[in-house]
């Protein structure tokens, strides 16, 4: 078993929680679920456009990330691959979701979406907007504002180096503000 | 300082950490461990682990939710691959679910009788609150809901009425679905499901047919691939203990409810008015004693009166059942043991095992359900009936 306490590290970091998993212990799974959770729930949110189905997209995540641990190269970019499976979840997702509309026979006259609780419509309106931004810019801003703020995690997360996280965040921040104008100025 | 559209940033983003404690609780608890991996794990137990880490934490009702997790099992084996959305699909399963209104059984107890039972979901909460159970071949028709219920014990020529819903007896159909879910999510590294297909002679068409092994009881359960609702249901207790009922052979969903069902029109001479259980000359006073405390010091004294003939006094501590001539023909000599007294789902009280060894050398394992009162400050216990049939231990 991979011991996780480490004298002189205060979080441990991803390759040994990885470790630390792959050797039996699931409580370093939490870990990393507490680390990634919000930030796949808000990739998921970029697809289903309900928090109800995000959260249950995430856990689906999470839980095939477990499944397959052992094929994860780079023990220490387990965030990257999580998001690579979040992004081919979704995909599953959108195509189950389009042949429930082309074969109505099933129970696709259920209505599933469950409506998320009352919020400010400001506020719904600008995650709706998030997700019309392009992937890499959402990525920038959940990764920011779902990984402590920290553009370190956030850049490693990306692949990118700490001037081109900054760069893509501001471009974001830009475009949505421009986009929520728009938006605002419309319902008017 | 931080301009709006910042604190409206962070405010967007604080949905993706709501809920976030429980998902992860429900998501770790379901975790199978490493070890039991392997490149050719059964999508069964990926369906079940997946379905133990999100159904669940759904507003689904319990009656729902257990469906669902049937169902689900069924579907997310043979009628969905790997790119589809098990959790869409789910969600689904739950809304139609959530359309059920009424469920009637027909089915056989453990005794080989035949009996029948209605149950009518209360739409606010999914829960079976109506149920109305024949069991003719036992003497018993049993009407229950949410404001009282109403027990027609023919041997006995009696008629019970009380001002609750029925809360502990062995006839509660519903319980079914809610135990065979309990089971589902909770299964043991030991425990097995197994699902196949096959054509069932009966409806003559292919059903999805689950298996359940667990350390205490098998189930199998039929689905209608075409309704993805469960069709039949058997079960088979290894500890042989005589509860609830041994198959649900026939099940039909929202059939309109027969006229009068629950009305409780009964016989004038046969109604005799319930309250000895709120009697508070009945029991035993347990003072400071904690809950399982007393159940086991009611059990004890229990025992002790029948054992030295003390009837009033047994009879004070258990009013209700017609035990005595049980036990004035196999007569009780010895309590050997008092198990811990422990909930079990649809209980009213806490269900207390004694050992008990009779005249004839016989050793039973009897359980009793022993409930919890507060009458005007005072904290007593009282014996309201067995829990199931007696297990002979050894002859």
């Amino acid at each position: 078993m991979v011991k996780l306490e480490d004298p002189g590290l205060t979080t441990p970091s991803d390759k040994m929680l990885v470790r630390a998993v792959l050797a039996g212990d699931k409580a370093a799974y939490g870990k990393l679920y507490d680390r990634y959770a919000p930030m796949i729930r808000a990739v998921c949110y970029d697809t289903t456009g309900n928090l109800a189905n995000a959260q249950d997209l995430a856990q689906d995540v999470f839980m095939r990330a477990y499944m397959n641990l052992d094929q994860l190269r780079s023990q220490d970019r387990f965030g990257k691959w999580l998001i690579g499976i979040t992004r081919r979840r979704c995909q599953e997702w959108l195509r189950w979701n389009l042949r429930l509309k082309d074969n109505p026979i099933e129970l696709s006259d259920v209505q599933i979406a469950v409506p998320d609780s009352h919020e400010d419509d400001r506020i719904e309106l600008l995650r709706k907007m998030i997700a019309t931004l392009p992937e890499k810019e959402r990525l920038a801003l959940h990764t920011f504002y779902l990984q402590g703020k920290s553009a370190d995690n956030a850049r490693r997360i990306m692949g990118l180096s700490r001037s081109g996280y900054y760069r893509v965040l501001e471009r974001a921040r830009k475009r949505l503000k421009q986009l929520m104008c728009r938006e605002l100025e419309a319902i008017r | 300082m931080k301009t709006p559209l910042e604190n409206d940033l962070s405010e967007a983003y604080e949905a993706f950490t709501q809920d976030h404690d429980y998902l992860r609780q429900k998501f770790v608890d379901s975790l199978p461990h490493r070890s039991k991996l392997n490149k050719q794990i059964s999508r069964t137990s990926y369906v079940l682990s997946f379905l133990r880490s999100t159904v669940l934490r759904n507003g689904a009702t319990k009656i729902a939710t257990a469906a669902v997790i049937i169902i689900a099992i069924g579907l997310g084996t043979v009628l969905l691959d790997n790119s589809v959305s098990s959790a869409y699909a789910i969600a689904q399963t739950i809304k139609a679910l959530e359309n059920v209104t009424t469920v009637h059984v027909i089915g056989t107890d453990w005794d080989g009788n035949r009996y029948e039972a209605w149950n009518k979901i209360n739409p606010e909460t999914g829960k079976s609150e109506w149920v109305c159970i024949d069991q003719t071949p036992h003497g018993y028709k049993i009407a229950s809901r949410p404001d009282g219920s109403c027990v027609w014990d023919e041997n006995g020529n009696v008629v019970r009425y009380s001002n609750k819903p029925i809360a502990s007896n062995d006839f509660r159909y519903s319980q079914v679905f809610d135990q065979i879910a309990e089971k589902m999510v909770e299964l043991n590294e030991n425990e097995k499901i197994t699902i196949r297909t096959e054509k069932d002679s009966v409806y003559d068409k292919p059903l999805v047919v689950i298996h359940v092994v667990t350390n205490i009881q098998d189930y199998k359960i039929y689905v209608d691939t075409e309704s993805k609702l469960p069709v039949r249901l058997y079960f088979d207790r290894a500890d042989n203990m005589k509860q609830i009922a041994r198959t649900v052979d026939e099940i039909y969903y929202n059939e309109p409810l027969p006229e009068g069902m629950f009305d409780f029109e009964v016989p004038a001479e046969w109604y005799r008015d319930w309250n000895l259980l709120n009697d508070p000359s009945k029991g035993l006073s347990i003072g400071d004693l904690t809950n399982e405390q007393g159940a086991i010091k009611t059990a004890r004294e229990y025992w002790q009166a029948v054992i030295e003939n003390d009837w009033d006094y047994a009879d004070q501590l258990r009013p209700v059942a017609d035990w005595k001539t049980d036990y004035h023909v196999e007569r009780p000599a010895e309590l050997i043991d008092i198990g811990r007294p422990h909930p079990e789902r649809g209980c009213s009280g806490l269900v207390t095992p004694c050992i008990v060894r009779f005249a004839d050398g016989k050793t039973q394992k009897i359980e009793l359900v022993i409930n919890y009162r507060q009458i005007a400050g005072n904290a007593s216990c009282i014996i309201v009936a067995t829990w199931g049939w007696p297990v002979i231990l050894s002859d």
